[in-house]
């Protein structure tokens, strides 16, 4: 079934070449989502070492830096 | 014609209250410019012609009903997205937690993520039709999970394109829902 596209006002069909335009927009979008949960991941990770190497947590860590 | 303000026992003619009634539809505070239209199951929104010389500032109300994932914003001209020099900045948050975030890319606005629960949206566009930088702000609600997040949004289009209209895509699944579109008077 085709994808479709609002087109000023008008549900249609998409064409071909909006729908592959469509599609790699969108696995361009998922990859860049992915990338960044693995960023925020690893650096979640990497304050949570700190925080236990320095034996606190990270309201006492906001305290501390607030 | 500007606004006549009547007095007391003055004669009040068709003409004038016709021209009254028109400087109230042309100059009203906020002008609905594209009336509120429906789209169902699509992953493009493409609206053209809704920015012109007569509102410098614009107002985009977006209702989502069904579909789910990051909702992101173009800016077009001559029925042509633009794809670079848009930059991001977001806050966001549940009842308890705030994040910040500048999204990834620089070829759309992020605007916010939702689920099947539905969510909605508050554009403002500021100075789209100009030869200068394009900002917008929103005030978003989206749905996820059993949770609801708020979702405040800045962005800015760097170029001097005069834009006329704008798109919208949903990265995961098709969205169906309503927008509409209002310009600013630029006058009292």
């Amino acid at each position: 079934m085709s994808m479709k596209i609002h087109d000023n006002g008008v549900d249609r069909d998409m064409t071909e070449q909006e729908e592959a335009a469509y599609l790699e927009w969108q696995k361009q979008k998922q990859a860049h989502a992915k990338a960044q949960e693995k960023a925020e991941a690893e650096k979640a990770t990497a304050r949570q070492a700190v925080l236990d190497r320095l034996g606190i947590t990270a309201d006492e860590a906001a305290l501390l830096l607030g | 014609m500007p606004l006549t303000t009547y007095t007391a026992g003055q004669v009040l003619t068709a003409s004038s209250l016709n021209a009254n009634l028109s400087f109230a539809s042309t100059n009203g505070g906020l002008v609905c410019v594209k009336a509120q239209t429906a789209f169902t199951a699509v992953t493009t929104l493409n609206v053209n012609s809704v920015f012109t010389s007569d509102y410098s500032n614009y107002k985009i109300l977006l209702s989502l009903t069904a579909g789910s994932g990051s909702i992101t914003m173009r800016l077009r001209a001559a029925s042509t997205d633009t794809t670079t020099n848009y930059k991001t900045r977001t806050i966001y948050g549940t009842s308890s937690t705030l994040f910040a975030a500048d999204a990834t890319g620089t070829d759309d606005f992020y605007l916010f993520d939702y689920d099947a629960q539905g969510g909605g949206a508050e554009i403002s566009v500021i100075a789209p039709q100009l030869a200068q930088g394009t900002t917008i702000s929103t005030i978003t609600f989206g749905s996820s999970g059993a949770s609801g997040y708020i979702y405040n949004v800045a962005g800015y289009q760097n170029s001097s394109t005069q834009f006329d209209g704008f798109s919208m895509f949903p990265a995961t699944t098709a969205m169906t829902g309503t927008y509409a579109v209002y310009g600013y008077s630029k006058t009292v």
